[in-house]
């Protein structure tokens, strides 16, 4: 039985074996690559350069970003501290002016940028009185002249006023009558 | 194709065209399909360059076009019912297939999980002996063995039964 078997599964298994491919199979092959392929000897490369190009540029932005804001800073503070007080009064224009002529090729808008950038770096003038004081208002003007001319009596109605003793402010209690619910039949 | 280069191409396509049919028909059994994996094989060899200075070339084809053709291979293969008699009885169709051991074997071989029968279609190629079929499978030599034994035994069980079966009907008669 053992024989028996192994005989059928050998004579199908080899019927089971790939048959022969058409005869013009290699020539259609060959057809095909003359269509379509197209050796990659140089693998696209437009599309090395369409992606190292923006690459390079960007890097370039990114390392030259640092530089220039380290350029600038400096360059305000210095000069501003080699100018005269007169000049250092006349404040944000000139600082404006020094940076403009650091970069005179400059487009319009690094031009306004940079412009913005020293303006910015500028320090504000040191406040003698913190808040700023502001004029008085013609009341306020009106209550300094009164205080001013008659400081006796204001002094005295001061006091006056706070000598008046504060009395403990009384409530009366509050009473709520109950409320009776009508009888039946009444509505 | 007018340089050496195509030239020693096209002459490898001319040699080995045949061997690649067989390695594709192999896994997906359809003569179209075959040999559109061959086409698909050679073309990219000859796109990426890739067939220059090849050691083996037949294992290196055989590699190529096997990877092509099972990835053309459907993803979820219905299952195909394994040829088992449902009764002792069996019907006209049955004893047809029954009469035809070819295509009764071929049926059951159709039937066999991938893993068994992958290595056992490749094994009936002459060209490939199992440690070929080792190399182009990706597998030890010892595994493409032990699965080949594997595929003939469950044939041979499935095969006995239905010898056993027709021989009982015989009898019965």
């Amino acid at each position: 039985m053992r024989d028996r078997e192994d005989l059928v599964l050998d004579s199908a298994l080899a019927a089971y074996a790939p048959p022969e491919p058409a005869p013009d199979l290699a020539a259609r092959v060959l057809a095909s690559i003359r269509q379509e392929g197209r050796p990659a000897r140089h693998p696209r490369p437009w599309l090395t350069w369409t992606i190292a190009i923006p690459a390079l540029a960007a890097l370039l932005l990114v390392a030259l970003m640092p530089a220039h804001h380290q350029r600038t800073r400096p360059a305000s503070s210095t000069q501003q501290a080699g100018t005269s007080p007169a000049q250092q009064a006349s404040g944000p224009a000139d600082a404006k002016q020094i940076t403009t002529q650091d970069a005179p090729q400059a487009t319009t808008k690094r031009h306004r940028a940079t412009t913005q950038l020293a303006v910015e770096n500028e320090p504000l003038p040191k406040q003698e009185v913190f808040p700023t004081p502001t004029p008085l208002t013609p009341q306020e003007q009106a209550l300094a002249a009164l205080v001013n001319n008659n400081p006796g009596n204001v002094a005295q109605a001061v006091a006056e006023s706070q000598k008046q003793p504060v009395e403990p402010l009384s409530i009366a209690a509050i009473q709520i009558p109950l409320i009776n619910p009508p009888a039946k039949g009444e509505n | 194709m007018a340089s050496n280069e195509d030239a020693e191409f096209e002459a490898l396509v001319m040699r080995q065209s045949r061997f690649v049919f067989r390695v594709a028909y192999a896994i997906l059994r359809n003569s179209h399909d075959a040999e559109d994996a061959v086409q698909e094989t050679f073309l990219k060899l000859y796109r990426n360059n890739t067939w220059k200075g090849i050691e083996d070339e037949r294992a290196f084809l055989a590699r190529a076009a096997w990877r092509i053709a099972v990835d053309r291979l459907p993803k979820a293969q219905p299952a195909q019912p394994e040829y088992e008699p449902a009764s002792k009885a069996p019907t006209p169709e049955q004893e047809a297939i029954a009469a035809d051991w070819t295509a009764t074997i071929q049926s059951m071989v159709d039937a066999l999980p991938e893993e068994l029968r992958q290595p056992l279609a490749l094994s009936t190629l002459d060209e490939l002996n199992s440690r070929q079929i080792a190399a182009i499978l990706g597998l030890p030599e010892g595994t493409v063995r032990t699965r080949l034994m594997r595929a003939r035994q469950m044939l041979k069980q499935k095969l006995a039964s239905l010898l056993t079966r027709g021989t009982e009907n015989r009898y019965a008669r």
